[in-house]
């Protein structure tokens, strides 16, 4: 299952916070396929949002191909977003642990860190215009 | 459950007087079965008005009203309706779980367990006297007595003025979650404009009486042009601008602030958006708002 | 209505209790003074009627020590109406609108008419019973000493109208007085006001009409012979003599008494004199001509209730938009 929270000054169009925070509970592993995404009626009750706004989301993931309805029973995960690198026992997420131990050893602080890292990622992924994943 | 084909509230060149001053007129409404409504406008325009026409404890003085079909105040209508009126109305000497009994022996529909579902939002000793109750748990306890009823239309004044952030959060959450499960009707007025956009589908704003703006909210929204720009040499708003249906309109410095209706010539340059539905209805609240009622042609039967 | 009667009873309880200790109060101190009373009535007690019954001391004294009381009761239930119109029908409805529940009552499933029921009809009951209790006490504790001596008559205000069948519909009238004033000023406290005049002024004028309803008895004697005694009858305060055609002459014309009212009466030819009473049998067929009229003043105020709470009932067919809207109308 998933919790929703609606960032209400965030700018960002309601249904469309809906639909990111699922993907990210893919890409974490949150939810996998064949999960039940929560009915419109919880999610309201636990955001007071109307429903239509839910529906959307759905309908949105639906159209995205992650989620599937199956009439009377819900909304289903059918794919997931998460890959093996990403699982919390993947070899490179164990090697970036390590330079982060290394990291803190050799005295750098968090900013040292975000500074170096920011710089590298930026060299090795070059950012592309903003998407909407 | 709701007839597809039939409005949930729809009136006819409704007007009420109370001796000679109109308190609400020509009002002509569709609101669909199922949606959520926010009735918005200032003090004195009418919202409680029309609440108080559509659940049938005023009768019209010209037009009528109908909800769900029926004419309100009809054991038909009266069934399927019901009213939290804005100084939530609870009989003081009951104790809670007594005014909840008393929806029970009045009403057909009654249903303990979704009334007991919002008293559970709060911590309501059930043998305490309602009159003693503070504003926030007696709303409660009013929606208790509402939603145990299953209205199929629930009328709602000022239901969250009463109530902290907190407690507007879950009961507009308790609120939506029936709108979910049932498709309740939820006409509600509100100042709490930030809060009521997230929950509304369809917007009336009502103005000195009438009617100003009406209909879904999202297309309401992109119907209008916030627009942003350089004023004129003189400092005032550029001719190519007031030659638009400005509903409103301010300047700081060289720079102005308008919403207008409908689009703006895309090569002016100006900086565009669509408002978003508090800022469009505070432009129409806006004192110095146009009230030309040709530049207002969105009543709710053209909308919808 | 089982739902509307539960709720009548829950908020009516607060009046129910008031109105029964009332009673009890009333009723123990009843059983007490009569007892008392009838303890002390000479057991040799003749039937001494009217006021010119047998003047035994001990019997006047008795009448004398209780008439005091027994009219107090008797005012007890003289005012009843005006109490139970003011302290139950006034708030009844007013309260609605002062606490603005009203809103809350009218919409519910039941709706105007079934709550009314069920809240009047309870309060009709109570003002009823109530009022036939005091009713019955006054009866019960009076008839030892009723029409006695110089004891409360039956035509006595105080007995008149607190007791039999037109104190228990006047009372009903009381109650729709007061719910009536309450729901036409949706104020409890001017509703009380209304109230206490709309029961005040139609007794007084009942009071005064009464003997007007039915034609009294007319009593001659002829010649000198003694008068019918007046007895536990209502003098209608006509009386004079007989001429001899048969009219009847003013008292005036000869208001003496022993000789000289037999020479009187020979100067002028009276044949006999009169007096006119209502015998205390009458006390049923005016109490029945009052307790209708109590009762058709309670039903037609109920009448007015109904019709001013009453909510819609016909839903008009769907107008079209530009359709005058009296054209609509089924």
């Amino acid at each position: 299952m998933i919790a929703f929270r609606i960032e209400r000054s965030s700018g960002v169009a309601t249904y469309l916070q809906l639909v990111h925070q699922v993907k990210q509970a893919l890409l974490l592993g949150v939810l996998e396929p064949g999960d039940r995404l929560p009915t419109a009626k919880d999610v309201v009750a636990a955001t007071a949002i109307n429903p239509n706004t839910v529906l959307k989301a759905y309908r949105e993931l639906e159209r995205e191909g992650l989620v599937e309805p199956r009439p009377g029973l819900g909304t289903f995960v059918r794919r997931s977003l998460a890959r093996e690198q990403l699982a919390p026992d993947s070899p490179l997420r164990a090697e970036l642990t390590t330079w982060f131990t290394r990291a803190r050893a050799a005295g750098l602080d968090r900013d040292d860190v975000v500074a170096l890292s920011t710089a590298l990622l930026d060299q090795h992924f070059p950012p592309t215009t903003e998407n909407d994943a | 459950m709701n007839e597809t084909n039939c409005a949930a509230l729809r009136t006819d060149a409704l007007g009420r007087a109370f001796g000679r001053t109109w308190a609400l007129r020509a009002c002509d409404l569709e609101i669909p079965a199922g949606s959520v409504v926010l009735l918005a406008g200032p003090n004195g325009a009418g919202k409680s008005t029309l609440l108080h026409l559509a659940a049938g404890l005023l009768t019209p003085t010209t037009g009528h009203a109908q909800v769900l079909g029926r004419t309100p105040g009809t054991r038909d209508a009266r069934a399927r309706t019901a009213l939290v009126a804005q100084d939530k109305p609870l009989h003081p000497g009951l104790t809670v779980a007594e005014q909840l009994r008393a929806g029970r022996e009045l009403n057909s529909r009654w249903d303990q367990n979704a009334a007991l579902a919002v008293l559970r939002t709060a911590d309501i000793p059930p043998g305490t006297r309602v009159g003693r109750l503070s504003p926030g748990l007696r709303t409660r306890v009013a929606l208790a007595t509402a939603l145990g009823r299953r209205p199929d239309l629930l009328l709602l004044d000022e239901p969250l003025a009463d109530l902290d952030p907190p407690a507007r959060h879950q009961v507009l959450g308790l609120l939506m979650a029936d709108n979910a499960e049932r498709g309740t009707t939820i006409v509600f007025s509100s100042h709490i404009l930030h809060e009521a956009e997230q929950i509304c589908d369809q917007v009336v704003l009502l103005r000195q009486g009438r009617v100003r703006l009406a209909g879904p909210a999202q297309p309401l929204c992109t119907a209008h042009t916030a627009v942003t720009g350089r004023t004129d040499r003189a400092g005032h708003l550029p001719a190519a601008l007031t030659a638009l249906p400005v509903v409103e309109s301010s300047i700081t410095g060289r720079q102005f602030t308008a919403l207008v209706r409908g689009p703006v010539p895309p090569e002016e340059p100006w900086l565009t958006r669509v408002p978003s539905l508090e800022e469009l209805l505070l432009a129409h609240l806006h004192p110095t708002a146009t009230t030309d009622s040709a530049a207002a042609p969105a009543t709710g039967r053209d909308a919808a | 209505m089982k739902g509307t009667w539960w709720l009548a009873r829950r908020q009516q309880r607060g009046l129910i209790l008031a109105l029964l200790i009332l009673l009890v109060a009333c009723a123990a101190w009843t059983v007490w003074q009569r007892a008392a009373m009838t303890g002390a009535l000479p057991t040799t007690h003749p039937a001494c009627k009217g006021w010119n019954g047998c003047d035994d001391p001990a019997l006047r004294a008795v009448v004398e020590r209780y008439t005091g009381p027994i009219t107090a009761l008797a005012i007890i239930s003289t005012v009843f109406p005006a109490l139970i119109g003011m302290f139950w029908g006034a708030p009844l409805l007013a309260r609605e609108w002062e606490n603005g529940t009203y809103r809350l009552t009218l919409s519910q499933e039941a709706g105007p008419l079934r709550l009314l029921a069920g809240r009047l009809g309870l309060a009709a009951l109570c003002t009823a019973a109530g009022a036939a209790v005091l009713a019955a006490l006054v009866a019960w504790w009076w008839a030892p000493i009723a029409n006695t001596l110089t004891g409360p008559y039956w035509y006595d205000a105080a007995i008149f109208n607190g007791t039999g069948p037109a104190s228990v519909t006047c009372a009903l009238f009381g109650l729709a007085a007061g719910t009536l004033a309450g729901l036409l000023t949706r104020r409890t406290l001017p509703a009380m006001a209304a109230t206490l005049a709309a029961v005040a002024v139609p007794r007084l004028i009942l009071q005064a009409v009464r003997p007007l309803w039915i034609a009294p008895q007319l009593r001659t004697s002829p010649g000198m012979t003694p008068k019918q005694l007046i007895g536990s009858a209502w003098s209608s305060g006509h009386w004079g003599y007989l001429t001899p055609s048969g009219g009847r002459a003013d008292i005036m014309n000869c208001p003496d008494s022993g000789a000289e009212l037999l020479r009187c009466m020979n100067s002028h030819g009276y044949t006999g004199r009169f007096y006119q009473a209502y015998p205390s049998s009458d006390f049923w067929p005016l109490q029945t001509i009052e307790a209708g009229i109590y009762l058709v003043l309670a039903l037609a105020l109920t009448a007015l209730v109904i019709r001013r709470l009453r909510p819609p009932t016909a839903t008009p067919a769907p107008a079209h938009h530009d359709t005058p809207v009296a054209a609509t109308a089924v």
